[in-house]
């Protein structure tokens, strides 16, 4: 039987999922297969990105948006952003929770107003790095840890686009991965 | 009456200005960007011009272009929205200068207030409260460093042409003075053109509480009582309220009294705002008016029971005010949340791109401001407000959870938004007590961790959706019968 492994995209644990199609009885259109346990569902995708389910005497409508394995559904008034796994690991960082950056990018299009970053510096999770401007306000950029800089990709006063490389890190996360998977 | 009217803006306030004007039989007259082509508040107007051109000074900030447009179209007027043009006293006497009645207030009045330091020095005079502070701005850094000694730790630092935040930093004592003046100034030169930093005693837990103003050209000014908009970030409202919490009758009474010298003061003419802040100790200080309708508008017509925009015109349009001050009743309570496309995890960052889903609530007593509709794209040129949620209750706690309930019911895929946010804030214990300040949101954390564990609806809905080819109708049946991953017995591999 099918089964498909999906993940919060913030990192946590996975989760595997497979439907059997039931015969249609007393409100029961399929059963999910939830990490093992089998529930009785009933559920329809609408097309244009809307679905509506019923589990356990509640029914919820649904929207949902795809982009490659990443998902974002809107349920019950929340939005969760949902990874599709695949068994064959994509990247070494996979099984660590929340991934580890390699470079440190521009959220906004704007200018560099300071660099505090350089070559070689070791940093602290949440120390400043670099300092943008962007509609017009001061954005001060850092990253959720600690890690080494490699490479200083921007200067003052430069203006930058979206996404932008402003840091390059030392790979060292990516390093430390590969030596446990060794 | 008027014939046709331009709306010099976009987004939300446009379609708002729209509707009025339609009801009173008055063509609504729209103008956009290459980036609005197929905006909401363009598919909603009379007719519709385009600005050639994207970015903001070329468009809805062109003073040329925009009279230009209204005088080949045979408007009679212009309606600014807020922001954009709204406070800009060159627009509003070029409007004048070209046969065209500008909605709001008089250029002499916009111009006074806009500066900072005169439209409190006027205030003195009326003899509204005003926060103690330096009178004087400067970019010396010793000046300044005087001036805050004498008012005594911890000071504001504001531009003096300032607004919306920019430039503004909280000092707690000398040694953080220098570098705060520098980036502040930085700020202001930027954001205004000017440089210049003025300084004022800083009140700690202040709430912000503003009361609308009209005032027709016959002489006749009202207090439209108040809202209270404490929860702010980045020195931005986001959740607004009328009645505030946080005012006895007699508060309110020596507010409203205030805010009606203030307009007396100006003669005032149009929809103007008085904002004041209200310190714990119930003393309050006046801060800024604004000249123009403002964003959260909405509250005080639910509790009112009045339309402001159909009030802005018809002063306009040289007739007295609609209402009489005595006439004026608050009537139950009204809650106004800012939806926004950012991202509160990322410290509210703007979040742009194409709203694949865009699905409000709707029922009894349930408002929806839209400026957009699912397939909108937002983009970085302009504000990233997507909509106002506004919702009346019989009393305050009712409105609450009516609120509470409609963001529960406000589903948008696409982009971040501030949308679970805002209902941890509703839904908080503080906010439902009516413990509000202007640093609610630093005070309390609102958790957003996401959990590390699928539920399982979530988990049925994401597995079908992942399952389903997209951008077609699709039930599982038929998913199966094309061969897809539920087919049993069958290993399903994503390519």
């Amino acid at each position: 039987m099918a089964t498909i492994k999906l993940r919060p995209a913030a990192g946590g644990d996975a989760t595997s999922v497979s439907l059997e199609r039931a015969d249609q009885k007393h409100g029961v259109s399929h059963y999910a297969v939830i990490d093992g346990k089998r529930q009785p569902v009933e559920l329809e995708l609408l097309g244009t990105g809307e679905g509506w389910l019923r589990v356990g005497g509640r029914v919820q409508p649904f929207f949902c948006h795809r982009e490659g394995d990443q998902l974002q559904l809107w349920l019950a008034g929340r939005v969760h952003a949902v990874e599709i796994v695949h068994d064959t690991p994509q990247r070494a960082s996979a099984e660590a929770g929340a991934p580890r950056s390699e470079v440190l990018t521009a959220p906004m299009p704007g200018a560099v107003l300071r660099v505090l970053a350089t070559a070689g510096k070791r940093f602290k999770a949440h120390e400043p790095l670099v300092i943008m401007e962007s509609m017009k306000m001061e954005l001060t950029l850092s990253l959720p840890h600690a890690g080494r800089v490699r490479k200083v990709a921007c200067e003052v006063g430069e203006l930058v686009e979206l996404g932008a490389v402003l840091v390059e890190l030392e790979e060292e996360a990516a390093a430390l991965a590969a030596a446990a998977h060794a | 009456m008027f014939k046709k009217v331009l709306i010099a803006n976009r987004g939300e306030i446009a379609v708002r200005v729209s509707q009025t004007l339609q009801e009173m039989g008055i063509a609504a007259l729209a103008v956009y960007s290459d980036a609005d082509r197929k905006a909401l508040h363009v598919m909603r107007a009379d007719e519709a011009v385009p600005l050639a051109g994207t970015a903001p000074a070329e468009t809805y900030l062109n003073q040329a272009k925009l009279i230009g447009i209204a005088r080949k179209a045979g408007a009679d007027a212009v309606h600014p929205g807020y922001g954009f043009l709204s406070e800009n006293a060159s627009f509003a006497r070029a409007c004048r200068e070209a046969g065209l009645v500008f909605i709001g207030p008089q250029p002499e009045v916009i111009e006074a207030m806009g500066d900072k330091i005169r439209a409190k020095a006027l205030m003195t005079e009326a003899g509204v409260p005003v926060v103690p502070g330096w009178k004087g701005d400067t970019t010396d850094a010793a000046a300044l460093t005087k001036a805050a000694a004498k008012i005594g730790y911890p000071v504001l630092l504001k531009a003096a042409a300032g607004g919306g935040g920019k430039g503004m930093r909280i000092v707690r004592n000398e040694a953080g003075l220098a570098e705060a003046q520098a980036a502040a100034a930085r700020e202001a030169e930027k954001a205004f053109g000017d440089a210049r930093i003025f300084v004022e005693k800083y009140i700690d837990r202040p709430r912000h509480v503003e009361f609308q103003i009209f005032g027709d050209k016959h002489g006749n000014c009202v207090q439209l009582f108040e809202r209270e908009c404490s929860i702010q970030r980045r020195y931005q409202k986001i959740i607004e309220e009328s009645p505030s919490p946080a005012l006895t009758p007699a508060l309110r009474t020596a507010m409203g009294k205030a805010a009606l010298a203030a307009a007396r003061a100006l003669n005032y003419e149009g929809a103007g705002t008085v904002e004041f802040m209200l310190a714990p100790d119930g003393k309050f200080y006046f801060l800024e008016v604004n000249t123009r309708l403002q964003v959260e508008h909405p509250v005080t017509e639910l509790v009112l029971g009045l339309d402001l925009v159909r009030a802005q015109i018809l002063v306009a349009a040289g007739e007295p005010l609609p209402f009489a001050q005595e006439e004026l009743r608050q009537r139950g309570h009204a809650i106004e949340c800012r939806l926004y496309a950012e991202d509160p995890a990322r410290s509210f960052l703007p979040s742009t791109g194409r709203l694949v889903q865009f699905s409000t609530p709707r029922g009894a007593h349930v408002r929806v401001d839209v400026g957009v509709r699912r397939g909108s794209e937002v983009s970085v040129h302009y504000d990233p407000m997507l909509a106002k949620l506004v919702v009346w209750g019989e009393d305050r706690e009712q409105a609450r959870q009516r609120m509470a309930w409609a963001l529960r019911r406000f589903a948008v895929l696409g982009v971040s938004t501030n949308i679970e946010f805002l209902g941890r804030v509703v839904e908080h214990p503080a906010f439902a007590a009516g413990e509000l300040h202007t640093h609610f949101l630093d005070e309390h954390a609102i958790d957003l961790k996401a959990p590390a564990r699928l539920e399982a609806a979530v988990a049925i809905a994401a597995g079908l959706a992942a399952a389903a080819p997209a951008g077609e109708p699709k039930t599982l049946a038929t998913a199966a019968a094309a061969g897809g991953p539920w087919k049993s017995g069958q290993r399903w591999r994503n390519s």
